[in-house]
């Protein structure tokens, strides 16, 4: 009986402390996610260097205005991110060939779209640069003694950096994107559609098109946003082409001597005002997307019919994923083993040194220690950061709640440079944080902010899946909230928080973009190494380093399938 | 029932809203240690949170839960015993089985919470699973058994701890009906040897009836009576109980007058008796409400009577053992079991005489 009126809890006093609860929540992630911004678009307007107080003006804006590169770099983002509307198209009808049509071989092109989300595209973009160098490249020899005109293709252009994009990265983002919502449309009503006596093409334009109108533009906005987040890629074949986009620009003007800390800022204050307008745009065009999806019981995904066509389909995107992706990488490999990147003509072109120098190498040896260090580092404590938010968003239903979502999100749409950039500027100024300047930690609170949106997202799902009438269950039938945790949670859970792990681990690793501007020759993961490696011109080098971050990535992906587990819409 | 049976649950003007919704709306009843007592309703009718609300799974907004005599939750007195603490057992319409545990660890749970020794774990648990029919099957995995064994888990593991009050919540919805019929059998028998006290929620009516000591009607939040089975059946205190409890055929027209007898007149200048006391102004819109089971029929045109309508027969299928057949009287259109020996035809005309109706204002 005395444990019983111990037990007895006053009712509305633990209202109080939930609430309090939840400010301080929304407070912290607030501060993470909003303040970086807001430092850096406040200074755009200091014109004091570096370590010194504020100075109000305008100086650089002014340089901003007044740089050809600058302004040109804008016009680059703009040009190059029309690229999302071809991939739209494209990303469209692969994922009804995959999804609806189940296409043959579609779980092997499934993987493979699957498996390059874990590929760092500059060792892919490497393989392209052994392959359509205009003197060197494997294709442009081809041609050069195949065909009878002066023909050749140049990776060092405008469309070498909208080909590498487009066949590695933009069609097959949308296509993750895309495939939930043609997973959720009822199978039965294409269905009833084509008995009605509409062919394949008319009922894709006049039910499946129209059907799918609002995940069509909530795509297209979530495209365009990771459109601009594009880096790498053009830092390795942009610039010798003389191509700047606003993440290389503010990479550029990072490395100047002095700094040009001012017109970065400006630039990245602009890119986060169309960031700001895209965002707005997604959030209201998301809730009406969501309004507007079919989500009705039964949902049965079952192949529809398109006759012969399938496997002409089917061979067509095998031949895209073998030269977009299997071809560049298999260059790399190559390429690593070649005492010259792509030169098969001259006598014993075939080399270990590279290997040899790279494995030698202290620099490879400190860099491969900090990737270790900042993997496992990211993904242990973002893994529980992101169960403490996916379990608060789960379990918290109050006025703040859809604030926190959004919160929570910001990051996904924040390019990683910038995010490098302001945390960059935020660790040099702020007093006690300073300290930790040039640390490992600055990275991986960085990359832990930067797979925020992913990770909370997935776990979210993953304690939804759970069911809270599992957790109930246990709650009747006597056990603790600490016990229901123990025994029924957490083994429930345990293999999402596993993926989730490995998944963050491998994002972390192969991340260039944020880390870039914050790594110290001490801090300076394997990414990063890379991409110093090959701006140097020691293309060799950085293939070797291509290939071990490729072959991680390729084992990773293959060992994530063996447990069982799917890409989701959000994870992109 | 007795009138002197202990009362082990006691509910008091309990409300719960969910935004301007009044879920659960001033509801109040007991429970006796021993009865069968259901919830019975449609669809959002306020049942299964009622349900949760005894098991302390939701927190009321205002009323009162007494168990065993003793406050559970009370809004005055600031009281809430949380859903570990009530020593009651609840079954959930998705079963809730924990998917990676086994059948005996499932079973288990309970009195491993409750620290007891592993032996008595093992007597207690194995007894219990015989009880509910699933001996042999200790080490299977949730998703290694069927529906209906994985509802007998859900029972056993609520049953394993042996609570004073067990609720259901539509425990045989997820089941095929041939299941059904014998799960049904198999837990009213389990009730009766175990004498335990059973809440249970459904919205099927037969389901209700078949099993209950006493049943209690619920719309929109709110019980709309409380009674025995027959009594719910035989006289309902609401339209809605008449209608939703059993069977219904409506007919509809406009209350008249004539020589100190009330008529009904319906389509096609056909007129019915009612003697009903109610306070219905003449000459408003009504309803005449009969059951199937009250109605007679009688081939060809039968004798006049006030009780007595024409009708004609609009289908007659053969569904096994008996015709149903689809008759059109005064405006309505409804259906009608007829015993096999009674041969009737499409396009037949027939005489129906109404021998119990209730008069409704529409």
């Amino acid at each position: 009986m005395e444990g019983r009126l111990r037990s007895i809890r006053r009712a509305g006093g633990l209202r109080q402390i939930h609430f309090m609860g939840h400010v301080v929540v929304l407070v912290s992630v607030a501060l993470v996610t909003l303040v970086p911004l807001l430092f850096l678009v406040l200074n755009s307007f200091n014109e004091a260097p570096l370590g010194k107080t504020f100075a109000w003006g305008l100086n650089g804006w002014r340089q901003a205005f007044h740089a050809p590169q600058t302004l040109n770099a804008l016009k680059f983002s703009f040009l190059l991110s029309t690229r999302t509307f071809v991939g739209l198209l494209a990303a469209f009808v692969i994922s009804w060939l995959l999804v609806r049509v189940r296409i043959p071989a579609c779980s092997f092109i499934e993987f493979s779209l699957w498996m390059a989300w874990f590929l760092p595209p500059l060792s892919v973009t490497i393989g392209w640069m052994a392959l359509l160098d205009p003197q060197v490249g494997l294709i442009n020899q081809a041609l050069k003694t195949l065909s009878p005109l002066p023909v050749a293709l140049n990776i060092y252009s405008f469309s070498g950096i909208m080909w590498v994009h487009l066949s590695l990265l933009t069609i097959r983002v949308i296509t993750i994107l895309f495939a939930p919502a043609f997973r959720q449309m009822n199978a039965s009503i294409e269905e009833s559609a084509r008995s009605c006596g509409s062919g394949p093409l008319k009922t894709l334009r006049r039910i499946v098109l129209p059907l799918l109108w609002p995940s069509v533009l909530v795509v297209t906005i979530a495209g365009l946003i990771r459109s601009l987040e594009a880096f790498e890629v053009e830092q390795l074949i942009g610039i010798p082409a003389g191509i700047y986009v606003y993440g290389t620009r503010i990479y550029d003007l990072v490395h100047w001597d002095p700094p040009h800390y001012g017109q970065a800022m400006a630039l990245s204050t602009i890119f986060l005002g169309a960031l700001g307008l895209l965002i707005i745009l997604y959030q209201v065009l998301r809730r009406y997307g969501e309004f507007a999806t079919l989500r009705a019981g039964g949902m049965s995904v079952r192949p529809a019919l398109i006759g012969e066509w399938r496997h002409l389909a089917s061979g067509l995107l095998l031949t895209w994923i073998a030269i977009g992706i299997y071809l560049p990488l298999g260059m790399v490999l190559l390429g690593s083993f070649m005492k010259f990147f792509g030169m098969f003509h001259i006598d014993q072109p075939f080399t270990l040194k590279h290997w040899v120098s790279v494995i030698s190498d202290p620099a490879f040896k400190n860099a491969l220690g900090n990737s270790l260090l900042l993997g496992f580092g990211v993904a242990t404590v973002g893994v529980v950061v992101y169960s403490f938010l996916g379990i608060f968003m789960i379990r918290s239903r109050s006025f703040g709640t859809p604030l926190l979502h959004f919160l929570v999100w910001i990051p996904w749409a924040i390019p990683g440079i910038l995010l490098g950039l302001s945390l960059l500027w935020l660790f040099l100024s702020v007093p006690v944080l300073n300290f930790f300047y040039g640390t490992l930690l600055v990275l991986i609170f960085a990359l832990i902010l930067k797979d925020m949106p992913l990770g909370t997202q997935m776990i979210r799902a993953a304690f939804l899946q759970v069911g809270s009438e599992l957790e109930q269950a246990s709650r009747v039938v006597g056990a603790s909230s600490f016990m229901t945790f123990r025994r029924i949670t957490m083994p429930l859970v345990a293999p999402m928080l596993v993926s989730i792990f490995v998944l963050v681990f491998m994002s972390s690793i192969r991340d260039i973009s944020t880390p870039v501007l914050l790594a110290f020759p001490s801090t300076t993961p394997l990414a990063v190494l890379m991409l110093e490696r090959s701006v140097a011109g020691e293309i060799e080098k950085a293939s070797v380093i291509g290939v071990i971050l490729s072959g991680l990535a390729i084992l990773t992906a293959l060992g994530m399938r063996r447990l069982g587990f799917r890409l989701g819409a959000n994870s992109v | 029932m007795k009138a002197s049976a202990e009362v082990l649950l006691r509910v008091k003007r309990l409300c719960r809203r969910y935004g301007a919704v009044d879920a659960v709306d001033d509801v109040s009843f007991e429970v006796f240690r021993g009865e069968f007592f259901s919830l019975l309703g449609p669809s959002g009718c306020g049942k299964s949170t009622t349900l949760r609300l005894l098991a302390g799974l939701e927190e009321p907004d205002s009323g009162e839960i007494r168990l065993k005599g003793e406050v559970v939750v009370s809004d005055r007195d600031r009281i809430f015993v949380s859903a570990e603490e009530r020593h009651i057992g609840l079954v959930f319409q998705s079963y809730a089985v924990w998917p990676h545990m086994t059948v005996f660890q499932n079973v288990a749970y309970p009195l491993e919470v409750r620290r007891w020794k592993r032996p008595e774990i093992r007597r207690k648990a194995e007894q219990v699973l015989g009880l509910v029919g699933l001996t042999g099957l200790e080490n299977r995995r949730p998703a290694e058994l069927s529906g209906g064994q994985q509802q007998r888990l859900a029972l056993g593991r609520s049953l394993v701890y042996e609570p004073d009050l067990l609720l259901l919540d539509e425990p045989l919805s997820n089941v095929d009906a041939k299941l059904r019929e014998q799960l049904r059998i198999e837990l009213k028998k389990l009730q009766q040897s175990i004498g335990i006290t059973i809440v249970y929620v459904t919205h099927d009516q037969s389901e209700a009836m078949a099993l209950s000591h006493r049943l209690a009607v619920m719309n929109r939040g709110r019980i709309e009576q409380i009674g025995r089975p027959e009594e719910v059946y035989k006289a309902p205190g609401t339209f809605f109980v008449q209608s939703f409890v059993g069977r219904l055929i409506t007919f509809e027209g406009r209350l008249a007058e004539r020589s100190s007898q009330r008529f009904v007149e319906l389509p096609g200048e056909r007129a019915i008796a009612v003697r009903d006391s109610r306070a219905i102004p003449n000459d408003s819109h009504v309803c005449v409400a009969v059951r199937p089971e009250d109605i007679e029929i009688e081939t060809g045109e039968g004798a006049p009577g006030a009780q007595a309508l024409p009708g004609k027969v609009q289908d007659v299928a053969y569904v096994g053992g008996h015709y149903e057949c689809a008759i059109e009287a005064a405006g309505s259109e409804f259906v009608l079991d007829m015993p096999a020996s009674v041969r009737l035809a499409r396009g037949q005309a027939v005489t129906l005489h109404l021998k119990e109706t209730t008069l409704r204002p529409r």
